[in-house]
């Protein structure tokens, strides 16, 4: 018999136990990575906005809760064509909107005609709108298809009934789901004459984009830029909050895993005071006591880890199709997240097992035996 | 372990009292030798302290007061006790304390973790001592499908897995058949034959008999030696 037999075996032959142990380890694990997939899928569909228009950086509002709900003026525009470096600026305004059921989150671009080749924006049937059109509107290819619309149907849109004139492709997908507007049209419907969301700049050839963006941190302290989603997360209030709100939750699922450990492994303790006399009183040493106990909590983790990831999986499907979460949510399972599943789980196991480890070692052979 | 001296007796025992925490004693002052290869029986009323007396020559209970030296051991200076344990005295229970998710032969290896020994070779030595036990063809069942006489013989391998020089016995036949007890002691006897040290405590005088020696105790002190007839 092998010591790793031995661990198997115990763990085997305390089934109940076994399974609250590994139960206690896989919900906080699963806790823990629904959270991480969910809140960092909520942050890249929060950031695919930076990614649609094809820029190497994007400018918005500094300190803003929300990225949508910044604010860059047409003289901000005029210093940020300025800067030198700057090969193009794309001012756009974003807005959310409810379709409905199926399109819960619409995204809706007011942008103008001239600034498309710029923005990646590529026509695959029709035709661009108007420049200044009140009523024209052009969707993007999954959206038409998503909502069944076709260059000439009607489509109803900030309180108006809109003509599409024609199907885009900007090769992103969060672009391709949502439909771009005459920007001065969609500035009138949200009565900000002037006004953009954001930003997108393009740098010359051989200029440093990182550098640029630098300066223009530097030169309009009340714009800030994006480069990456991380710093789409930091830029977006709502995002630090929605991070800090994660990280807090995953203390407290790890804290509540660990004195559930604790817990089960204290039960089990007492349940099996008689076995570790015997095993004192055969000799066995409170080193290799402490590794058998170990040797179990960590095995239970294991699968406790694996068990969690899967019901994540489970959980995070189910999310991302409730109605409230319907086109926002897309769970981002990466490498990351099965490290973080397994940090959980042998943090967690090895915290819970302390105590009840200790006292199984410093058992008395005799107490132990004689325990009823 | 430390402070080894050269063995003249298995068991050398001066003064030894143990006071409980709710003050009761239950050893009271006992003197005791035993000479190795000797078979020795411990007899007395219950509560007379014999079993107290067991457990610390076995090393899991600790005097208040006395020395205990057992194979060269003074057990009052002795830092690793559990190599003790290990290695130099078999322990048998009266209930022969079997782990019951374990197989016969999973038991009898229990002892021999912490030698350098591969898991073949603790198998090879437990199979070895199940034969020796007339136990052979019962390595993989479960303590619950074995008699209480079975028990108790996997129990004494399991004492004997590290080859100790001394076997200290605990009621041994205290919950056997006439049947089992008399096989049990045919063991004992090839025991002590290759020159095994065994302590027995006992308070069926029948069995006590099998031994060279009987030492009668009562209110935590030896009060008699006798020979068996």
């Amino acid at each position: 018999m092998s010591f790793f037999y031995l661990v198997i075996r115990n763990v085997w032959s305390k089934k109940a136990r076994s399974i609250g142990l590994t139960l206690a380890v896989a919900f906080a694990v699963m806790t823990v990575v629904t959270l991480g997939v969910t809140s960092s899928g909520l942050e890249q569909s929060a950031a695919a906005i930076i990614s649609v228009g094809k820029a190497d950086f994007t400018v918005v509002q500094k300190g803003v809760a929300d990225t949508l709900s910044s604010t860059i003026d047409t003289q901000e525009l005029a210093l940020l064509r300025q800067t030198p470096g700057v090969s193009s600026v794309t001012g756009v305004l974003v807005e959310i909107e409810h379709i409905n059921a199926n399109n819960p989150v619409f995204i809706e671009i007011g942008i103008k005609p001239s600034d498309f080749p710029g923005f990646g924006v590529r026509i695959v049937s029709g035709q661009a709108f108007a420049p200044t059109a009140a009523h024209e509107v052009m969707l993007g290819w999954r959206a038409a298809a998503n909502l069944g619309l076709h260059v000439g149907d009607r489509f109803h849109a900030n309180g108006t009934w809109n003509t599409v004139t024609g199907i885009y492709s900007t090769g992103n997908s969060f672009g391709d789901a949502g439909a771009m507007f005459p920007l001065p049209a969609i500035q009138g419907y949200n009565r900000v004459a002037g006004i953009v969301t954001l930003a997108f700049v393009k740098v010359s050839s051989g200029t440093s984009a990182a550098a640029t963006a630098r300066h223009i941190d530097y030169a309009q302290p009340e714009l800030t830029t994006i480069r990456t989603a991380a710093q789409f997360g930091r830029a977006d209030r709502d995002l630090v909050y929605l991070q800090a709100a994660v990280n807090g939750s995953t203390v407290l699922a790890i804290l509540i895993g660990a004195v559930i450990v604790g817990n089960t492994m204290l039960l089990s303790l007492f349940e099996r005071m008689h076995e570790f006399g015997l095993m004192r009183a055969v000799g066995w040493t409170r080193r290799r006591m402490v590794t058998l106990l170990l040797g179990e909590s960590l095995l239970l983790a294991f699968i406790g880890a694996a068990v969690g990831v899967v019901l994540s999986f489970a959980v995070a499907a189910i999310l991302s199709h409730l109605p409230a979460l319907k086109g926002i949510l897309h769970p981002n399972f990466t490498e990351g997240v099965f490290w973080r599943a397994l940090y959980t789980a042998l943090g967690m196991t090895l915290v819970g097992a302390l105590y009840p480890t200790t006292r199984a070692a410093l058992l008395s052979p005799l107490k132990a035996l004689s325990y009823e | 372990m430390s402070e080894r001296t050269v063995p003249q007796l298995a068991i050398e025992v001066r003064g030894l009292t143990r006071v409980f925490p709710n003050h009761v004693t239950a050893l009271a002052g006992v003197d005791l030798q035993v000479q190795y290869g000797e078979m020795v029986a411990i007899t007395g009323p219950s509560g007379c302290g014999k079993s107290t007396l067991l457990n610390i020559l076995a090393a899991i209970d600790s005097p208040t007061s006395g020395s205990v030296i057992v194979a060269g051991h003074d057990l009052d200076h002795t830092h690793d006790l559990s190599e003790y344990r290990r290695l130099e005295v078999g322990l048998v229970f009266q209930l022969h304390n079997l782990l019951p998710q374990l197989s016969t032969l999973a038991n009898v290896e229990l002892p021999m973790f912490g030698r350098r020994w591969s898991s073949h070779q603790r198998k090879a030595r437990a199979q070895e001592l199940l034969a020796a036990v007339e136990l052979t063809g019962y390595e993989h069942r479960l303590p619950t499908e074995l008699s209480g006489g079975e028990r108790q013989r996997v129990a004494i391998a399991r004492a004997l897995a590290n080859e100790p020089k001394i076997l200290l016995a605990d009621e041994p036949t205290g919950s056997l058949d006439s049947a089992s007890t008399g096989r049990f002691l045919d063991l004992l006897r090839r025991l002590e034959t290759g020159g095994m040290t065994i302590v027995m405590v006992t308070h069926a005088l029948d069995v006590a008999a099998h031994a060279h020696r009987i030492v009668e105790m009562r209110d935590g002190t030896v009060v008699g030696e006798t020979l068996p007839q």
